[in-house]
């Protein structure tokens, strides 16, 4: 026992130096094991395990800090509630995947009632006090950086954005993509597609207003 | 392959989303189309660009606040009774709510049977009348009266004939037995105007009663309802008769 506490000790200090939850599958198994039984630390130590992953998705779909959080505790609360449902046969990655992106979904319609998304001409339109030549200068900044891809996520449908942001930024496979979202590749694939093409159109146009060659 | 084709395919070509075959035709054409190939490139750099959207570095309070409210979260769940609880909570109650329930059904049940009743009371009745036009004033209905078959009875109305609500609920008007003399025809029955006035009616069918009967009028509530009894001036008048009953 001790030693399985200094195993997930070690896991999560290497989860907090943002490396893989992969290599923790076999005590992953235990502990989901003993959080179904009712074991709350538990299930403390698989939140601690990954926490970081699920913030990060969460941040990447929703591009903000705050409603990530909120996000990230909405897909805890949901995997103690169905724990008892997980198959430990599937991956317990994609399952957790699977319930941040409903969760995210589910915020993000939320948001969309309180303030309309932007449509991508509309934020065209905006572009410009973002590419003025001052702002040019402060989007070197990685924050103002972040924000005009931010934006240009945000003009995406939802399903392209969940599609680009599990295959390009959490590097999943198409294939696990289409498992997760539900669809299958071939859809996948034309979602990614049409993503990353107005993900470029969305930059070249940024680039074209700056009326420099700074590199947003 | 020719360059729209190849335009298609290059933003799943730059991933490696793309079937090996077709990815070498991709190849292929790529090494002789110079504006491919920059397409190619600047795919690439947004790419790039995009994957440069990485989450800031959280930090370890915002983690420690969020696994503290997971926990406080989980524990109101649990200290939130179940819907089965609630329910086993709620029949605390259940006598008393499954006796105020009863009572309620009893007295919406009775309320409805005793309106209904009262309504069928009213519409259902039985209409025997001396059948000689000659003395009785024809109506204007009474032709249709006739064409009813010359029976002895009737059954009315339709509904499209039913009397109005404020009509049904008129207290009937009290029994008038009256020994009339009739003349001829003692026994025949005519059809009356619906609508006659009761005075009339008495009058005119008075004159034809015969003398050894006894004529007994009731008016319903109905305006247009009214039940004639005619009996041997020997037998005892009954003393109420409404139309289910002559029915």
């Amino acid at each position: 026992m001790p030693g399985e506490v200094a195993e997930i000790a070690l896991m999560t200090d290497k989860l907090r130096r943002g490396e893989g939850a992969a290599e923790s599958s076999p005590p992953l198994a235990r502990l989901i094991e003993r959080a179904r039984a009712g074991d709350a630390t538990a299930f403390d130590q698989i939140l601690m395990l990954h926490q970081r992953r699920v913030m990060a998705t969460a941040w990447r779909l929703l591009g903000n800090e705050d409603e990530a959080r909120d996000a990230a505790q909405e897909v805890f609360l949901r995997v103690y509630k169905h724990l008892n449902k997980y198959d430990p046969a599937q991956d317990f990655g994609g399952w957790l995947y699977r319930i941040t992106v409903n969760v995210c979904r589910d915020l993000g319609r939320k948001r969309g009632r309180r303030e309309q998304v932007l449509s991508f001409e509309e934020e065209s339109e905006r572009m410009g006090e973002l590419a003025s030549p001052e702002n040019i200068e402060a989007a070197a900044i990685r924050s103002q950086q972040q924000a005009i891809i931010a934006r240009a996520l945000a003009t995406l449908s939802e399903k392209e954005r969940a599609a680009i942001v599990l295959r390009d930024l959490e590097g999943l496979a198409t294939e696990e993509v289409a498992r997760l979202l539900g669809s299958s590749q071939t859809t996948v694939r034309s979602q990614i597609s049409s993503a990353r093409a107005k993900i470029k159109l969305y930059r070249d146009r940024f680039l074209k207003r700056g009326r420099s060659g700074i590199t947003p | 392959m020719n360059c729209t084709q190849i335009e298609n395919l290059i933003p799943l070509y730059i991933e490696g989303d793309v079937e090996p075959g077709r990815a070498e035709a991709v190849r292929t054409h790529l090494q002789s189309c110079r504006r491919c190939s920059l397409l190619v490139a600047e795919y690439e750099e947004s790419q790039g660009w995009l994957r440069s959207y990485t989450p800031p570095d959280f930090s370890d309070a915002l983690f420690d606040d969020l696994r503290d409210s997971v926990r406080r979260e989980i524990a109101r769940e649990s200290q939130r009774p179940s819907l089965f609880q609630r329910l086993g909570l709620a029949w605390r109650w259940g006598p008393v709510l499954t006796a105020s329930v009863a009572l309620l059904l009893i007295c919406g049940g009775l309320a409805i049977y005793l309106r209904v009743g009262k309504g069928k009371d009213d519409s259902k009745f039985v209409v025997i009348t001396p059948p000689n036009p000659k003395v009785s004033p024809s109506p204007p209905n009474a032709e249709e009266n006739n064409q009813a078959g010359g029976s002895q009875q009737r059954v009315l109305p339709r509904p499209q004939d039913r009397p109005d609500k404020a009509a049904r609920r008129r207290p009937p008007v009290a029994i008038q037995p009256k020994a009339e003399q009739l003349a001829e025809q003692p026994r025949t029955i005519q059809p009356e105007a619906a609508t006659q006035p009761e005075v009339e009616g008495t009058t005119a069918a008075g004159a034809a009663t015969a003398p050894d009967m006894l004529r007994i009028e009731i008016q319903t509530s109905a305006p247009n309802i009214r039940i004639i009894w005619l009996a041997p001036k020997e037998a005892k008048a009954p003393s109420s008769r409404t139309g289910a009953d002559a029915e």
